[in-house]
């Protein structure tokens, strides 16, 4: 993800939504998407790749429906890594979700 | 909420519809929403609910189940991955309810494999959306099984026109014993044209019901072909446990003489056979007479009257139901079986010279039977100008 401010006009129009609309999904996101990270951390605490994968689908599956690809992209790879039980050296993956959501999070606000 | 009618709908399918004024529909459509992610339900309610539509959603499989019956929306659609009970169970249990089984649902799916696909057409779905989806596709897809939804629901009239039939298509919508290994039955069919005026179908009404139909178009080609389509489609509707096979005959028989051009009409017989309490129905219209063979017993003829389809709407069929035990076999076919064991003589004639050939068969598995019949009704050669049809039951 690069350090310019997010468009949301355009990835609104992509979606038929107007840009009001789009923050108050893109807000829910935010939010659904911050709590599937705490399951993806606490299923790697625990060795759990079930917990892993399907946390990291349900990101992957909600950020692609709006248009953020840098972070479906990211969190397909968490999937897979998890679907063959490697869940051990995710963390600069964990990192860039985690900025990417930070990003979206403080756009919102600004 | 700005009500949604059926005229909208009906402009875009072009002019052809337009004659259907009797079916605008002032109340709002409903489409009801099963996602375990709230994003997706939230995306697809407001999407949605800026067409017009009104929509439900569920967060998980018993919840929305409870909605469909409660609410009984237009359409459903249906995310696959779930906790719980997940999206092939919830279809499942949709299409065994009476009160959700006509409702269409669309599966939601971030999967592309095709087993996956296939098993949910297989389980009843109309079609797939695959994740991640875009608000846009959903409307599309959403009008279009509404569209689709509405032309069957409001017999068929209203899409009849946009019907338009290759054989291919026929051929796959006719059930072989290996797609229905419950249902017992042979089958003998041979058309002389791409699209034949023949036309059979099994129809699952339970586990130990099955229902057998045969037919006969008057005349051929590709009209006659897309009749076979809609007919089809009036079956599945119609041969459901809440009707008694009287009144679904009833029925198709209005349809079809809304639906049939002039002159045209058909012949039919439907059998069903309930293995649990070991009875049969008959109801004839206008066709060949089932050759009933015991499994002690001689072959005989059930002969039962009624009216041809499609013509008359005061149509009244004949309907006869008897015991039957398991190793009973009856056996439905249609005209080019018997017109040409001798020229031109009457159907009951001619079926009274099959009988016969029947009685001395001997008893090979029920799948075998019709290729061994048919190979000795016309010598393994002489095949006549005509389809051949030739349906064997086991009880």
């Amino acid at each position: 993800m690069n350090k310019e401010s997010i468009d949301f006009t355009t990835m609104a129009s992509n979606l038929g939504f107007d840009e009001d609309e789009f923050k108050e999904v893109a807000q829910l996101l935010v939010s659904v998407s911050l709590s599937d990270m705490e399951q993806l951390e606490q299923g790697i605490a625990t060795q759990n790749s079930d917990q892993v994968k399907n946390a990291a689908h349900s990101i992957k599956g909600a950020s692609g429906n709006l248009g953020f690809m840098d972070l479906a992209h990211c969190a397909e790879t968490i999937e897979n890594s998890a679907r063959s039980n490697d869940i051990d050296n995710l963390s600069p993956h964990i990192q860039t979700i985690k900025k990417a959501l930070n990003r979206i999070s403080n756009s919102l606000m600004g | 909420m700005v009500p949604v009618t059926l005229e909208m709908t009906v402009k875009e399918t072009g002019s052809s519809s337009q004659r259907n004024i009797n079916m605008f529909i002032t109340h709002p459509l409903t489409i009801l929403t099963i996602d375990d992610h709230p994003l997706n339900l939230r995306i697809i309610e407001k999407t949605l609910s800026k067409e017009g539509y009104r929509v439900l959603s569920a967060a998980n499989g018993p919840s929305g189940r409870r909605l469909a019956r409660q609410q009984q929306p237009d359409l459903i659609l249906l995310d696959i991955k779930m906790p719980g009970e997940d999206g092939f169970d919830v279809i499942r249990s949709l299409k065994q309810d009476p009160a959700t089984m006509a409702i269409p649902v669309i599966f939601l799916t971030a999967s592309h494999s095709v087993t996956s696909k296939l098993k949910g057409f297989q389980l009843g779905a109309v079609d797939y959306i695959t994740k991640p989806f875009h608000p846009l596709e959903v409307i599309a897809r959403i009008r279009l099984h509404l569209k689709l939804s509405i032309a069957g629901n409001s017999l068929i009239t209203a899409q009849a026109d946009r019907l338009r039939q290759v054989s291919q298509a026929q051929a796959s919508l006719l059930p072989t014993p290996q797609t229905h290994p419950d249902a017992a039955f042979g089958i003998f069919y041979k058309t002389m044209e791409e699209a034949g005026g023949d036309f059979y179908d099994i129809i699952d009404v339970a586990d130990n019901i099955k229902g057998y139909f045969i037919a006969d178009f008057s005349g051929h080609g590709i009209e006659t072909s897309y009749m076979t389509y809609s007919l089809k489609a009036l079956l599945t509707q119609n041969f459901t446990p809440i009707y008694k096979p009287s009144e679904s005959m009833k029925i198709i028989n209005d349809v079809l003489v809304e639906l049939l051009p002039e002159e045209k009409y058909l012949t039919a017989c439907y059998l069903l056979i309930n293995r649990m309490t070991g009875l049969a129905t008959i109801i004839n219209a206008g066709h060949l007479p089932v050759i009933f063979m015991p499994a002690s017993g001689e072959a005989h003829l059930i002969k039962i009257d009624g009216d041809i389809l499609g013509i008359f709407t005061d149509a009244t069929f004949g309907v006869m139901q008897f015991k039957v035990s398991p190793g009973d076999r009856l056996f439905m076919y249609t005209d080019g079986l018997v017109e040409s064991v001798r020229n031109k003589i009457t159907w009951c004639r001619g079926a009274d010279t099959l009988l016969p050939l029947f009685r001395e068969a001997p008893r090979l598995s029920i799948e075998d039977m019709p290729q061994y019949l048919v190979g000795k009704i016309f010598n393994d050669n002489t095949f006549p100008e005509d389809d051949i049809l030739l349906i064997s039951v086991e009880v």
